[in-house]
């Protein structure tokens, strides 16, 4: 990732826009301190769902008795109308 | 990416690893690779539920992924248009048309406007649900609908 002042983002936007539409990324600085990131708008910034899930699946491995989904727990002990067509 | 409206029942088996569609869910997401729908009332069922399962490290661990998931643009979408009034609306509509023939919560009634009204709105592709009499009132609004059988062990 390129560095780049705010001050240089100023003076060049054009050219450094052009930069992250082919694929360059930069950190912007401003009195030193990176305030921003400036990548391509079709990159996934965002972290994947298997990043995420990591903590998730690595728990669910070790196994152990699985639980009621609650919330379906919770419907069917409130479906009256589901009682009373019986 | 496909965009699915997966109800809380099937949210919250995805994030919590002990639950009994866990790995059900988390298969079809894994095959998948879906963005989910996020909106108020998602929201609150889903924190409240995870909130509640937050007595063990399981639990912890479920709501971390959760908290993670929501700082994204992406994995959990936040719709603008699914406000509570908008939806409250939508699902009395839903409801006049069919409370009669099917027996559901109101607060599948909820969901399913929701993502009926999305779906005519922006398009979604699918709607994904652990409950089969959600499931039976998503399909019969038109929706494409997959419901999870528990591979409860």
């Amino acid at each position: 990732m390129t560095e780049i002042t705010s001050k240089e983002l100023h003076e060049q936007t054009g050219s450094v826009l052009d930069s992250v539409k082919r694929g360059q990324r930069f950190r912007v600085l401003r009195n030193g301190t990176a305030d921003a990131l400036l990548v391509p708008a079709n990159e996934e910034i965002d972290p994947s769902w298997d990043e995420i899930m990591a903590d998730v699946r690595k728990a669910r491995a070790k196994g152990g008795p699985t639980r009621p989904n609650p919330i379906l727990a919770e419907r069917r002990k409130r479906n009256y109308a589901a009682r009373l067509r019986r | 990416m496909p965009l699915v409206y997966a109800d809380s029942s099937a949210l919250f088996a995805y994030l919590h690893p002990n639950d009994e569609f866990s790995v059900v869910v988390d298969a079809a997401v894994q095959k998948d690779l879906p963005d989910f729908v996020y909106w108020p009332w998602l929201r609150y069922e889903l924190r409240h539920n995870l909130r509640m399962a937050r007595t063990d490290a399981d639990g912890e661990v479920a709501w971390q992924a959760l908290r993670a998931s929501e700082k994204t643009a992406a994995r959990l979408r936040w719709q603008d248009e699914l406000t509570a009034d908008k939806m409250l609306d939508a699902a009395e509509e839903l409801s006049t048309e069919k409370a009669r023939g099917i027996v559901c919560g109101s607060g599948d009634y909820l969901h399913v406007a929701a993502a009926r009204r999305l779906n005519l709105l922006s398009g979604i592709d699918e709607f994904w649900t652990c409950d089969a009499a959600q499931a039976k009132l998503a399909r019969d609004a038109g929706l494409k609908t997959r419901l999870f059988k528990s591979g409860r062990s």
